[in-house]
């Protein structure tokens, strides 16, 4: 009916990859005490598209790719920063929902949108691909 | 003002007459998870927003969430229009039929008439937000146990229509908390 | 198209108006998104003129595009099963 099997395949792909770049995140963190000083180190040694100036293409990246270490980095110079992901940095206000704001891209056609539930293939049973069924969590998959 | 479109979002010609079906179906109707609590919930939330995104989206899922409410009626109607007394015995719904016939009333599963208790306006943005980001995961889940609970294939693609649709409502929700969130300086965090 | 098929076009059309327009009270400075409800606007306008012409209104207090009081009483009701349910 709609192509639920093809995008299982290919969310699992994409998680794993940014299960990696989290990981890698994650033990950066670690060693750093004052994140935001120490990170003006990492956004001297950063190269991606924001350092260089390219501010458009590296938001859609970050709204593709949110888990990129780019889209997560914090420096004071904020046009080194990609996205927005300063924000939740600066300031450092905790206890606040994080809900990835959707890019404009990806459709159903009119005839599977009205079976689907929805226009946008990215909404389209986004918990699939950590393997949430139906009131079971399968960590196996 | 509301204006009535004389159509349903999705369409519904049930052949089931799986009168048990009909009587969990009743929860997405008048239980605590249901359309009506989701609707009622969004439409009295909205007069107190203090942003207009919110006051938008509020408006407009409410809206949608009475046409939800219209879609699991016509389901138990139709399962339940053509029934007979023994049927309705052995479904167990001989209870409701005593006090309602064969019409539908804002119950739960069992028999729980609706309550205001069901839903909240802490007439705080980010209270609220998370209330309703809450209630359209509890109602996805609604639909989950729900499609677990029936092997009618017509049924379960339109539980999964509605369970859908509550996972595109939670992340506009979230979008609006977001937008409430990042556009607030730390000290103004807490006058919201 | 039969009337079943023209209602399901308009249910299709209506319902991706339903889904972007909650898209757009979140994005309201969604251009693509904005075209495109235009667009899927006047196509719904459109079928729901061409429906309405033959079968009569499918919204009340006067803001259909024909209006047809009897049609709107004695039309086929929403929530009645269109195979063989009470009239």
């Amino acid at each position: 009916m709609l192509r639920g099997k093809d995008q299982k395949k290919e969310y699992k792909d994409d998680f794993k990859d940014i299960k990696e770049e989290l990981e890698d995140l994650m033990d950066e963190f670690k060693d750093k005490k004052n994140y935001k000083d120490d990170k003006m180190g990492s956004c001297k040694s950063y190269k991606g598209s924001c350092s260089q100036g390219k501010k458009s293409s590296c938001l859609e990246d970050c709204l593709e790719n949110p888990a990129k270490y780019s889209c997560n980095v914090f420096c004071k110079d904020t046009d080194e920063n990609c996205y927005e992901s300063y924000k939740l940095f600066n300031p450092p206000i905790y206890a606040k929902a994080h809900i990835q704001p959707q890019p404009y891209k990806n459709f159903f056609n009119l005839d599977d949108a009205i079976i689907s539930g929805t226009i946008f293939k990215d909404l389209y049973d986004p918990y699939c691909n950590s393997g949430y069924v139906g009131g079971r969590r399968s960590y196996d998959e | 003002m509301w204006y009535y479109v004389k159509t349903l979002q999705h369409p519904v010609n049930l052949k089931s007459t799986d009168l048990r079906m009909a009587k969990l179906l009743i929860t997405q109707y008048g239980g605590p998870d249901g359309e009506l609590s989701a609707a009622l919930r969004y439409l009295n939330q909205r007069y107190s927003m203090p942003t207009n995104k919110s006051k938008a989206l509020l408006t407009d899922i409410g809206t949608e969430e009475m046409a939800h409410v219209e879609i699991i009626a016509t389901m138990v109607h139709q399962i339940m229009e053509n029934a007979s007394i023994d049927e309705i015995k052995k479904a167990g719904l001989d209870g409701h039929y005593a006090d309602h016939g064969k019409a539908l009333f804002y119950v739960d599963a069992t028999g729980n008439p609706w309550t205001a208790t069901y839903i909240q306006a802490k007439g705080d943005i980010i209270a609220d937000l998370h209330e309703d980001m809450n209630a359209e995961q509890k109602a996805r889940v609604t639909y989950e146990w729900l499609m677990n609970l029936t092997d009618d294939a017509q049924i379960k693609e339109i539980l999964g229509f509605l369970r859908e649709r509550e996972i595109v409502h939670y992340q506009r929700f979230g979008e609006a908390l977001m937008d409430v969130q990042d556009n607030t300086k730390a000290k103004d965090f807490y006058k919201l | 198209m039969n009337k079943h098929e023209h209602m399901l076009e308009i249910q299709k059309v209506q319902f991706a108006l339903v889904d972007l327009n909650l898209y757009l009270d979140t994005h309201p400075e969604s251009e693509g998104a904005t075209k495109d409800f235009a667009a899927l606007s006047s196509e719904l306008k459109r079928l729901i003129w061409d429906y309405e012409k033959k079968y009569g209104p499918l919204t009340n207090f006067g803001s259909a595009y024909f209006q047809n009081p009897e049609a709107w009483v004695n039309s086929p009701w929403p929530w009645e099963n269109e195979k063989g349910g009470k009239r």
